[in-house]
């Protein structure tokens, strides 16, 4: 039977405070891509991730077009949004060190049609966790209006680090 | 080559039933998605499923969601429940449009790990078509404080009512790769 769900590559933070997982020469042999994202970064609570594709956007020269909706748990604040221009599309936002032990947020990232030379590329995500008191969960999408064809994949915790334990596995979904 | 998207059991209900227990659940993979595609018995338009795991049914279940109901947006926060049972988990009762099942992806990550474990819901439910205050979709999150390895899933669907013949449930295991 053919392997159509295939881990290219897995990263695990072994070592506290590292800043970024990064996945590079991504095979261009699959249809598309799929991040499974089980992270803590070192924010206090609970603090944003940021998805950067192919080395030079993550000095923000792609202009991602983001849409969202992120939820605290409570009725209210509940918030949708819309930012352009950003360098960067937006998993969802991971624990932190003062969330309970051992709590790690997950979620996921599907990016179709990654290896296209010739459509602007999407990335869809959602990324939650509960932490005894307090929880996020994020539903999100972007467009990066380039048509390059995706080589590699950053994954950070905007200003702060990840914490052991950290854990982004790369998936290829493969043509039929 | 390895299977890594790997079917282990798939049932499809021939008559009614409340619960349908997958259990001996093997441990040689990494993940686990469950896909569920339901409707009820119980006189209205809908009931609340729930998840149980391992048997275990402590307040040991914290959870929220993100959803939009009809026109609504709404999310909420529940701790320490004895199951996972958000409105996300509507599923079309007797009085529902007939025909219409509601669709629930989970993935249980890490599923053998040591930590808690962490799962994400994506569900969508219509009760009526064109009524658009009887559309629930959106997501949810759980944290089962347990650090035990998932090896049973219970789905009971709620106030004693059954799931109808033709409701599916399916596990698949992601392989180690």
């Amino acid at each position: 039977m053919a392997q159509t769900f295939k881990k290219i590559a897995s990263q695990t933070i072994a070592v506290a405070n590292t800043a970024t997982i990064t996945f590079s020469s991504i095979p261009q042999i699959y249809t598309d891509l799929y991040l499974k994202i089980v992270t803590r970064g070192g924010g206090g609570t609970w603090f944003y991730t940021r998805g950067y594709m192919n080395d030079l956007d993550i000095f923000n020269t792609v202009a991602f077009d983001l849409y969202g909706a992120v939820s605290s748990g409570s009725t209210s604040p509940l918030y949708s949004f819309r930012d352009l221009t950003t360098g960067y599309y937006y998993p969802g936002y991971s624990t932190g060190i003062n969330v309970t032990d051992g709590v790690f947020a997950v979620g996921e990232v599907y990016i179709p049609n990654y290896a296209s030379s010739s459509t602007f590329k999407l990335f869809r995500s959602n990324l939650g966790g509960v932490g005894g008191f307090s929880c996020f969960i994020s539903y999100c999408a972007a467009a990066a209006p380039t048509t390059s064809n995706i080589t590699s994949l950053t994954i950070n915790n905007a200003n702060y680090t990840w914490q052991v334990g950290t854990t982004i596995d790369l998936y290829g979904i493969l043509k039929a | 080559m390895a299977i890594t998207y790997d079917s282990i059991v798939s049932t499809t209900l021939g008559s009614s039933q409340n619960t349908v227990t997958f259990s001996g659940i093997s441990s040689a993979y990494t993940d686990l998605r469950l896909v569920l595609f339901l409707r009820n018995d119980r006189a209205g338009t809908g009931t609340t499923c729930s998840i149980r795991f391992n048997n275990i049914s402590t307040s040991t279940y914290d959870f929220c969601y993100l959803q939009t109901f009809g026109t609504t947006t709404q999310s909420g926060t529940t701790l320490s429940s004895t199951m996972w049972n958000t409105s996300l988990m509507n599923v079309p009762a007797a009085s529902s449009e007939t025909n219409l099942f509601s669709a629930h992806y989970i993935d249980i990550m890490d599923y053998t790990n040591s930590y808690y474990k962490t799962m994400l819901m994506e569900a969508t439910s219509f009760n009526t078509l064109a009524t658009a205050s009887d559309t629930t979709t959106g997501a949810s999150v759980l944290c089962w404080r347990n650090t035990a390895a998932i090896n049973r899933i219970d789905v009971i669907c709620g106030s004693s009512a059954n799931f109808v013949a033709g409701s599916t449930f399916a596990l698949y295991g992601i392989a180690r790769a």
